[in-house]
């Protein structure tokens, strides 16, 4: 018996001499002493101690001890084929429109934002397009995403498309949930009252900053701010619906984010998020080109400044109340692992990931004429097979690998990254769950 | 020994956290 190389260790956490141990495919956490650390750190010789042995044997139940380097392989092939084999939820995400009232200065749809907007027969076409792939996969249930451009621009295919998906959860007893992600200035009461009896459970607004350092990130296309428009927007919904802000960060506004918070707190309207989340700014095609500005361009995604940045905030929101979720999640990408996962743009193009949309060398055809998907079903993870953050980052982000070097199936690894982030992660969740913060 | 049990984690390991795309590492929207 050994390790098992999924096993991450947090050590001297919650304190000196105790160590909080965490497996990055079964996700069980466990903390220890010093004892057990040093039993785990001698085997495979078993200890005396008859409580010494329970514990170990609780410990290979959880998966924190393996058998063999064997037993790690197969138990990550397993987990990336539960992932493959679980159509459980037809994912489905729809383009409105490759068009936006906003110009945002990091804008990663560069060369693909245009005044197109999904027509009312595309839309039908979209809902029959998931009604089949619905069948085809099995699902139990439909969740969609729209995304844009700024999807609300189009709401008229919003509406098509949730109508008819509707009558179709209606008519077979289907679960339906959809949200989007908007910029937040069209979002009033009207819409979330006209879409939440056909299934809208969420919606994301995304503010940058305070009122200066929004509008100068997010100005809208004729340059004047947005910030006002989207406050008094966060304030008519008031509890309408499910509603997280998403606040995009990069070295020229990460400084001025708390103030951003004690805004939101002043307006009350913290009470009113369901969660806040942190994105940080990932470069574009016009960065690896050496086309932009490096001030608003240091905040890869992928660096451990980048993360460290994150982690302080996550800390700094939950210290001023906010609900963040700071757990580490085993997530695995749209685009290459889950076969039951579609992207329609507002062409009725395919994709296998939103971020990739409209560069039509990633297309796999459109619903009319659909082609085999190159990426879904690759196992790009073998490549990755020794690490213990592979069931996490499953080889990482194609978009990422894209935009760092222009090939999405470039390995752009952020191992460093990846064991500073998922050791924060564990301390922050762990005193969020003690209420510590 | 074991002090505390803070997640028992998923056997079965059929459950996975919400995923919605890009920045998905950490924990991003998957869109700005």
């Amino acid at each position: 018996m050994q390790p098992s190389q999924f096993t991450v260790t947090v050590s001297d956490f919650p304190e000196t001499g105790k160590h909080l141990i965490y497996n990055t495919i079964t996700q069980a956490q466990v903390i220890i002493d010093d004892t057990l650390k040093s039993v785990m750190d001698t085997l495979p010789a078993l200890p005396e101690k008859e409580e010494a042995r329970t514990a170990v044997a609780q410990l290979k139940k959880m998966g924190f001890l393996t058998d063999s380097e064997n037993d790690d392989s197969l138990a990550l092939e397993s987990h990336f084929k539960k992932i493959w084999d679980d159509t459980s939820v037809l994912r489905a995400t729809v383009l409105t429109t490759y068009s936006c009232n906003f110009e945002c200065v990091y804008c990663v749809e560069e060369g693909v934002k245009k005044a197109v907007f999904m027509d009312q027969k595309m839309a039908q076409e979209a809902v029959e397009y998931i009604e089949g792939k619905f069948a085809e996969h099995g699902s139990r249930s439909i969740s969609v995403y729209f995304y844009g451009g700024e999807p609300l621009l189009n709401i008229t295919a919003i509406r098509t498309v949730a109508n008819g998906l509707h009558e179709f959860s209606l008519a077979h007893n289907v679960p339906l949930t959809f949200g989007f992600n908007t910029n937040g200035v069209l979002l009033t009461p009207e819409v979330i009252a006209e879409l939440k009896p056909l299934g809208l459970t969420w919606a994301t607004i995304t503010i940058d900053g305070p009122r200066d350092v929004h509008d100068r990130k997010r100005p809208f296309k004729n340059g004047k701010g947005s910030f006002d428009a989207i406050i008094a927007n966060l304030k008519a919904i008031d509890g309408l619906t499910h509603l997280d802000i998403n606040v995009n960060f990069d070295q020229s506004n990460v400084g001025q984010i708390p103030a951003l918070l004690d805004f939101l707190k002043e307006a009350d309207q913290s009470s009113k998020i369901g969660k806040l989340v942190f994105t940080p700014i990932t470069k574009t095609p016009k960065d690896r080109e050496g086309l932009r500005p490096a001030t608003e361009t240091d905040c890869s995604f992928m660096t451990l400044e980048t993360a460290q940045q994150l982690i302080a905030l996550r800390r700094l929101a939950m210290e001023k109340g906010y609900n963040v979720d700071v757990g580490v999640h085993a997530r695995a990408c749209e685009m290459v692992l889950r076969q039951a996962s579609i992207i329609i743009d507002p062409y009725g193009d395919l994709y296998g990931c939103s971020a990739l949309a409209g560069r039509k060398e990633f297309s796999h055809g459109s619903f009319r004429e659909e082609q085999k998907d190159a990426f879904k079903g690759m196992e790009l993870w073998r490549r990755c097979a020794g690490c213990a953050f592979a069931p996490l980052c499953g080889d990482g982000c194609p978009f990422g690998s894209f935009i760092r070097f222009g090939d999405p199936l470039a390995l752009n690894c952020a191992r460093e990254t990846m064991d500073y982030f998922v050791g924060e992660s564990l301390k922050l969740s762990y005193l969020k769950k003690k209420r510590k913060i | 020994m074991i002090i505390e049990i803070v997640e028992e984690g998923f056997q079965g390991q059929d459950k996975f956290g919400p995923m919605m795309c890009c920045a998905f590492i950490f924990g991003g929207t998957g869109g700005y």
